[in-house]
């Protein structure tokens, strides 16, 4: 029960002053402990967070300010330098990370410094750019000494900051500016050498392929006479031969040099075609890990949805071998092997976490990170060049090669690595624009909730069909013939959306005949049928009578999860049309 | 529900009875003294394909009443399979996107129970990426699991296995109403975290931490204060982090190393300004009646579940009035909420966030909470379009 006689202790106005010189002074050591960009906004907006009980903070500073890119370049700032959203906590609450330079937040902040207000009162709601924000609370603008704005939320505030507060902050807010101003600097000064080195790499690149590709024409000479030379020798002088066997081994170890050179210098031959990185990365797992050995520790974690990227995926899997292999011998008394994939959005703010040569926008980072040796920043630097290695053992091409494989893919690789703390390797692919639909609740994912019945004879088929499908949400049911099938159905009671179904099961009927029983007792349900036999035309009547999809085996998975999404988006609306007619 | 005996065939048992289903999972608490072979548990209850989650604790808590051993067992409804976010001894996993829809302003569409090896040394920054990463979309309510004999040990538990530096996330689909209070009041201060060490720290007002602390605390309790007998006397005396707006964020000294160093449950960041507390048993019992006063329910929710997860160093500090503080907290909780039993732990660390703000790692503090449901909105009237 509340003791209400005990009034707790007095105010004590000298102890809140203290309290206030404390908390600034643990602000002020908080600013600029880190060179980084993000790693010194962290340290100091989370101290400003955690003792001012604050909702969300962030910084944004003027885009011409950043590093100078191409694409800031091609951007021209007709009203004046833009604000970019370089840090915010919590992530949850972004949405806008670019502001024009007429943006009202500019405005009000004007020549004070200072700015406050709280919900209801004017210029409240001009200033939510994010996500989430209810109208309670209080808004904070502080200057950056000309660089941009810091800008604060408390959902607990009933009325603005006040000016002694905002008064209090602004010298800690003032060094933090300065320290931000290095951090520029710093940023700048990297990037420069990143683009320094990545010209350098360039020209080395256009070098290597031009001369891989005229001496793979030599050795493909060199190997033609050989076998002529082979053939006439076989039969009367067997020595000859043998030598003859001899020189075509040592051409086929030059062939897989100049492979890695022409895939350094982006001249190997792709076919690019969409696939599921996500789906590669659970095929070569079980690989991985038998490579590692018992004394590494290998995770792989996958995305948080498809992940689907335009790409060679013998090369992809060509340059992910590259970079386990290396992370591996890294470690030779064991550790742990972490592959990651996840969608990363390229503002273009380009701080130094972002790579140089590519432009803004929706990528996957595939990143390879292990616990080993490490490496020292000479050795980073020179990571990517030819004939290049820390190792006793190899050509020192396999990273040039993965490096111009991603750069074939008009992708970037970036590398974090010291020595004893291990290394970390990021690829980022280009996303497929269809592949990274907004981030939606999972209720309305396409396919969450959303059920299908998949009938499939082959195990190995029916396995992968709910592998790739299941990952993406949907509800799975599977049977192996039609009167399981059946019963599945019956079973879920009007859930199921969609029937993907084999057109021949062997044992008890075909696809179409269930698809029409089906259908009869729900005219709306999706179909898709499948076949691998070339004799399917001969069906072609029933299948279009009844407005059914088709499959024609092999499919690449990416067709199928497009003929499924296809199928569920025709039959929905008409559901939609249905139930609001019934109701 | 509260099973004494907590064995495997007991706790199995008692699972099955409940009859979890889809969209269901089971949060099992254990106490620490008797408990059963966790990797043999969560083999047991991994056969039978529900999802559960749930770690080892000092003491329970069943209807305001203290147990050291045995086993509570809640179901609840799941927005999500229980998940497990390790690495919290060097730099934690990510944890995993929520996708989960948006609540209305001032309710909570619904509630993480995360549940830490309170051991841990990174639980401060684990905390901060799940809050930048699920920020006020839920609720929190959680706890330091582990045992008071300070061994760090796998404590946690899901359908997964059984981890240590790991914390495991169990997203409920009930709102809460979460009341956070701590009652000990600032004795002196503020005074400097000089240098520290994630939870160590090493220098107060630039000189030796021990010293600075011994000095304070002596002048108060007129005895001695040893480092062979330090909780003895510390236990009384904790730190307080400035919150403004709350009351200070509690540190708890638990021990003194040979170079004057005092290790705390929690991380002190560097160059902060602590506060030296003092507590009364009567002080801590009002705020833990505060903390479930703060607990309102909306219109027309329905509770699910009453809460609490109260810090093991208030029981080792109030001794029997601990049955004072956890009456008074069903008092109240009893009030809204009648017919359902206090429930929680008595743990090395509790976890919340204040309303919106900040999500922090408490010590010395109890986290009251009433999970409720709220009734589905009735559908449109026929011929009505939405």
């Amino acid at each position: 029960m509340t003791d209400d006689t005990d009034p707790g202790p007095p105010p004590d106005p000298v102890g809140a002053i203290v309290a206030e010189i404390a908390l600034l002074y643990e602000l002020a050591m908080a600013v600029g402990r880190s060179l980084d960009l993000r790693s010194n906004c962290e340290q100091f907006i989370r101290v400003l967070m955690a003792r001012k009980n604050l909702s969300y903070a962030a910084v944004w500073l003027r885009r011409d300010l950043m590093v100078d890119t191409p694409l800031n370049r091609a951007v021209p700032e007709a009203a004046g330098p833009s604000l970019a959203l370089v840090y915010a906590h919590p992530q949850y609450r972004v949405e806008q990370t670019v502001l024009p330079a007429n943006h009202p937040m500019l405005a009000l902040l004007g020549d004070q410094g200072a700015y406050s207000v709280a919900a209801g009162q004017p210029g409240f709601a001009e200033l939510v750019t994010e996500r989430r924000i209810a109208p309670q609370g209080a808004f904070a603008l502080l200057s950056l000494n000309g660089l941009g704005v810091l800008k604060f939320y408390s959902m607990a505030r009933v009325a603005p900051f006040s000016e002694v507060e905002l008064n209090q902050l602004r010298p800690v807010v003032g060094q933090f500016a300065r320290s931000l101003a290095s951090s520029l600097h710093h940023q700048r000064a990297l990037r420069e050498e990143q683009v320094r080195d990545a010209r350098k790499l360039e020209a080395v690149a256009i070098l290597a392929g031009g001369v891989a590709h005229d001496f793979n024409n030599i050795l493909q000479a060199i190997r033609g006479y050989t076998e002529l030379l082979q053939e006439r020798f076989q039969v009367v002088d067997a020595v000859a031969a043998a030598d003859l066997q001899t020189i075509i081994g040592q051409v086929n170890q030059a062939t897989t040099l100049t492979r890695q050179l022409l895939a350094f210098g982006r001249r190997s031959m792709l076919t690019r075609q969409p696939i599921d990185l996500d789906l590669l990365l659970a095929g070569l797992a079980p690989k991985w890990t038998a490579l590692a050995g018992p004394a590494i520790a290998v995770h792989v974690r996958p995305s948080s949805r498809p992940a689907m990227v335009r790409a060679d995926a013998e090369s992809i899997q060509q340059m992910l071998l590259c970079l386990v292999e290396n992370a591996i011998e890294a470690m030779p008394a064991g550790g742990c092997l972490d592959v990651g994939l996840e969608p990363v959005s390229l503002a273009g703010t380009r701080n130094t976490e972002e790579p140089a040569e590519v432009p803004a926008g929706d990528y996957f980072r595939l990143s390879v990170t292990d616990t080993g040796c490490g490496m020292t920043a000479d050795a980073r630097k020179h990571l990517f060049e030819p004939f290049f290695t820390t190792k006793f053992v190899g050509a020192g091409l396999g990273l040039p090669a993965a490096y111009g494989i991603v750069k074939q893919h008009d992708g970037a690789m970036q590398v974090d690595s010291e020595p004893d703390r291990g290394t970390t390797v990021r690829v980022f692919l280009p996303a497929l624009a269809a592949a990274l639909a907004p981030e939606t609740p999972a209720d309305a994912r396409a396919g969450s909730g959303t059920c299908i019945l998949v009938v499939e004879d082959e195990k190995h088929i029916l396995e992968i069909v709910k592998l790739v499908l299941g990952q993406r949400q949907y509800r799975i049911l599977v049977a192996h013939d039609v009167q399981q099938a059946r019963a599945l159905y019956d079973q879920a009671g009007g859930t199921v959306d969609l029937l993907i179904s084999d057109m021949v099961l062997t044992k008890d009927g075909d696809g179409i005949s269930l698809a029409n029983q089906l259908r009869q007792r729900q005219p709306r349900l999706g179909v898709v049928l499948m076949s691998a036999y070339t004799d399917y035309q001969t069906r072609w009547p029933a299948i279009i009578e009844h407005g059914y999809r088709f499959l024609a085996k092999p499919f690449t998975l990416a067709h199928l999860v497009a003929t499924v999404e296809e199928e569920l988006v025709r039959s929905k609306p008409i559901k939609a049309e249905i139930g609001e007619a019934e109701s | 529900m509260y099973l004494p005996e907590a064995s495997l065939d007991a706790i199995e048992q008692a699972v099955t009875d409940q009859q979890p289903g889809a969209g269901e999972m089971m949060m099992i608490l254990l106490g620490d003294a008797n408990r059963p072979d966790l990797g043999a548990l969560v083999e047991r209850l991994r056969c039978r394909g529900i999802w559960f989650f749930g770690g080892f604790f000092p003491g329970l808590i069943h209807d305001a009443v203290v147990y050291e051993s045995g086993a509570l067992i809640l179901k609840l409804p799941a927005r999500m399979k229980p998940v497990v976010v390790r690495g919290l001894d060097r730099q934690p996993e990510a944890p995993p996107d929520l996708a989960i829809a948006s609540a209305g302003q001032g309710e909570s569409a619904a509630t993480a129970i995360v549940l830490v090896d309170g051991f841990a040394a990174n639980i401060a920054l684990f905390l901060a990426e799940l809050y930048d990463r699920w920020g006020g979309e839920v609720h929190y309510l959680g706890a330091g699991a582990g045992s008071l004999s300070l061994k760090q040990q796998p404590c946690v538990f899901t359908q997964d296995g059984v981890f240590q530096d790991a914390a495991v996330v169990a997203v409920v689909a009930a709102g809460s109403a979460i009341g956070v209070r701590h009652g000990w009041r600032r004795l002196a201060g503020p005074v400097v975290a000089t240098q520290t060490r994630r939870n160590v720290i090493a220098g107060l007002n630039w000189r030796n931490a021990f010293a600075v602390y011994r000095e304070t605390v002596e002048a108060d309790a007129h005895r001695p204060l040893e480092p062979q007998t330090f909780y003895d006397v510390a236990k009384e005396y904790p730190f307080g982090l400035l919150k403004e707006g709350q009351e200070d964020v509690v540190r708890d000294p638990i021990a003194v190393n040979a170079a004057g160093e005092l290790i705390c449950v929690g991380e002190i960041p560097e160059h902060a300004a602590l506060n030296v507390l003092k507590g009364r048993p009567e002080w801590l019992i009002a705020a833990a009646d505060q903390a479930s006063l703060a607990c309102r329910l909306p219109a027309g929710a329905q509770p699910l579940h009453s809460l609490v997860m109260d810090c093991i160093s208030r029981r080792l500090f109030m001794g029997a009035r601990i049955a004072d503080e956890l009456g008074a907290i069903q008092r109240r909780f009893q009030a809204v909420a009648p017919g359902l039993p206090l429930e929680g732990a008595l743990t090395l660390g509790e976890i919340a966030s204040y309303g919106e703000g900040y999500l922090e790692f408490f010590n010395k503090t109890v986290v009251t909470g009433l999970l409720y449901q709220l009734p589905r909105p009735s559908a449109a009237p026929a011929g009505v379009r939405a």
